[in-house]
């Protein structure tokens, strides 16, 4: 048993140096399907996290109470509202704290707003939502409330993104369905002209007296070692690439909504197994969907 | 012992071997002779269970290979040393790891292989050509080196298909003294072959087969 193992490996690894070419076809043809596939992988984890980060910024509703509405009121107002089970928190913003927001939202600019003598700001309820879903009846509920002056819910802008996010990851879902099953045809086919090379010396193995497993543990070997070490080179370009990217994007002062991906470390600890499970399975099946055929002799 | 009991195989309607019996006893050398398309390779695939037949029985020592199952071909195989017309040697392996090859697959270890293997070279009258490629080689020192691959484990049965037919006489006269010589030492020989001369020269048991049909099955020349 350990003796045909140790055989089937050691033949397998003579082979991927026998037959050069076919290798390096393999080689590139596995790693550049795993390296878009990677791609792929990126852009549905990103979207992911970017439309999990929109769902917290944004739900919030903020309630903008009236002007003759006090504080204890706002609060008693607020202990009323907590009882719903969509809502998570409610804050109380007084006027003046939310000037103080507003400033620090404009920056190097707030000093135009030291031009105002009075303060235009409502006193405002900021409910968070326990999630998005809850939002419109929250946010019905409080427009009709006594003493609101008016109701902001980022509700429509919030479901557009969301919804456009949805549609990329499912996209993304399907191309990396399709690039599997493409990469195993692909390896199938190039284990196949390997193996249709060596028709020959499966059928003079046969006639020796070879098992099945006997033929098939060096084709296999092959399969798996092409598939692994595929494997390792989309994960090499696929981190040098994702890194840059970050880099790049990092570095860039201006942005658009605060856009950011998620860390390089985390990414890869899964992709290195993905790529590897991926790899290894893909060259093993190929393989051995390949070989059937030469086997009846 | 190879018996043939009642064996019926057809192809595509046309009989190839129809209702043939035979026995081919220990030690045995035997020819089996006849017009191309009679039947003779389909009677070597029987044997060797690349095909089965449609009706009759197949033994080799009394065992009904009819009845094996896919999994015990390679153990039935391994008893049979196979030599063939276009010698069927790799091209990219090296005389040595041609004839090492039979073993390996029987698990054998390195050093036995490293021991037997000149040992079946030099029986063959080829012991200097081990790190050659085939490629490089005459076609009777070729088949040589399938010959040292057929009998390199010991088979019981050496069933050879046309050995000479692309040799000239001279190269096969000696390969035909190779196969003698292991028949000599106990291993059952069949030979399907053409060569009149050949066959007459050996003397031996000649099974004639026609239209599928054993014809005559006599000790002696060819077609007598």
């Amino acid at each position: 048993m350990i003796k045909s193992l140790t055989y089937s490996f050691k033949e397998g690894i003579k082979q991927l140096f026998r037959s050069k070419v076919m290798t390096l076809v393999s080689l590139i043809s596995i790693s550049a399907m795993l390296l878009i596939l990677g791609l792929f992988f990126f852009l549905s984890v990103n979207v992911n996290y970017m439309s999990d980060k929109i769902q917290d910024e944004f739900n919030t509703i903020e309630v903008f109470l009236k002007e003759d509405v006090s504080e204890t009121e706002a609060r008693n107002l607020a202990d009323d509202l907590m009882k719903l089970q969509e809502i998570r928190k409610i804050d109380y913003i007084s006027k003046d704290q939310a000037m103080e927001e507003f400033r620090e939202e404009w920056g190097d600019n707030g000093y135009l707003l030291d031009g105002l003598t009075e303060n235009p700001l409502p006193n405002a309820l900021r409910i968070t939502l326990e999630d998005l879903s809850g939002g419109d009846i929250v946010a019905e509920l409080c427009k009709t409330t006594e003493g609101v002056e008016d109701v902001r819910y980022y509700q429509t802008e919030v479901n557009k993104i969301l919804s456009i996010s949805s549609a990329i990851q499912k996209g993304a879902l399907v191309i990396i369905v399709f690039l599997i099953i493409v990469s195993v045809v692909v390896v199938s086919n190039t284990v196949k002209l390997t193996v249709m090379a060596r028709e020959e010396e499966i059928k003079i193995m046969k006639y020796v007296g070879a098992t099945n497993w006997f033929v098939r543990g060096p084709l296999l070997t092959e399969g798996v070692l092409i598939g692994g070490i595929s494997a390792l080179i989309a994960f090499g370009l696929s981190y040098l690439i994702y890194d840059r990217l970050c880099d790049s994007l990092s570095s860039q002062t201006v942005m658009l909504l605060n856009m950011q991906l998620v860390e390089p470390g985390f990414l890869m600890s899964s992709l290195i197994w993905i790529f590897m499970s991926l790899g290894i399975s893909i060259g093993a099946f190929g393989s051995l969907v390949s070989m059937r055929r030469f086997l009846k002799v | 012992m190879i018996k043939f009991e009642h064996v019926s195989k057809t192809y595509d309607g046309k009989a190839a071997l129809d209702d043939v019996s035979v026995e081919i006893n220990d030690g045995e050398f035997v020819f089996i002779v006849g017009p191309s398309g009679a039947g003779k390779s389909t009677f070597i695939k029987l044997i060797t269970k690349e095909i089965e037949p449609d009706s009759g029985s197949i033994f080799i020592d009394d065992k009904d290979i009819t009845k094996f199952s896919q999994r015990m071909i390679p153990g039935l195989r391994r008893n049979i040393g196979m030599v063939f017309q276009d010698f069927r040697l790799l091209p990219n392996k090296t005389v040595f790891e041609n004839v090492a090859f039979a073993m390996e697959v029987v698990h054998y270890t390195r050093r036995t292989i490293e021991r037997q293997v000149p040992q079946a070279l030099a029986l063959m009258g080829i012991p200097d050509k081990a790190d050659q490629f085939p490629d490089s080689l005459a076609g009777g020192e070729q088949q040589r080196v399938a010959i040292a691959r057929a009998i390199i484990n010991n088979p019981k049965f050496l069933i050879a298909d046309e050995p000479t037919g692309n040799l000239d006489p001279s190269t096969a006269l000696e390969i035909m003294k190779l196969i003698d010589q292991i028949n000599r030492r106990g291993t059952t020989v069949v030979m399907v072959t053409h060569a009149k001369d050949i066959v007459d020269r050996m003397d031996k048991r000649v099974i004639t087969i026609q239209d599928g049909k054993v014809i005559s099955d006599l000790k002696g020349g060819y077609g007598r």
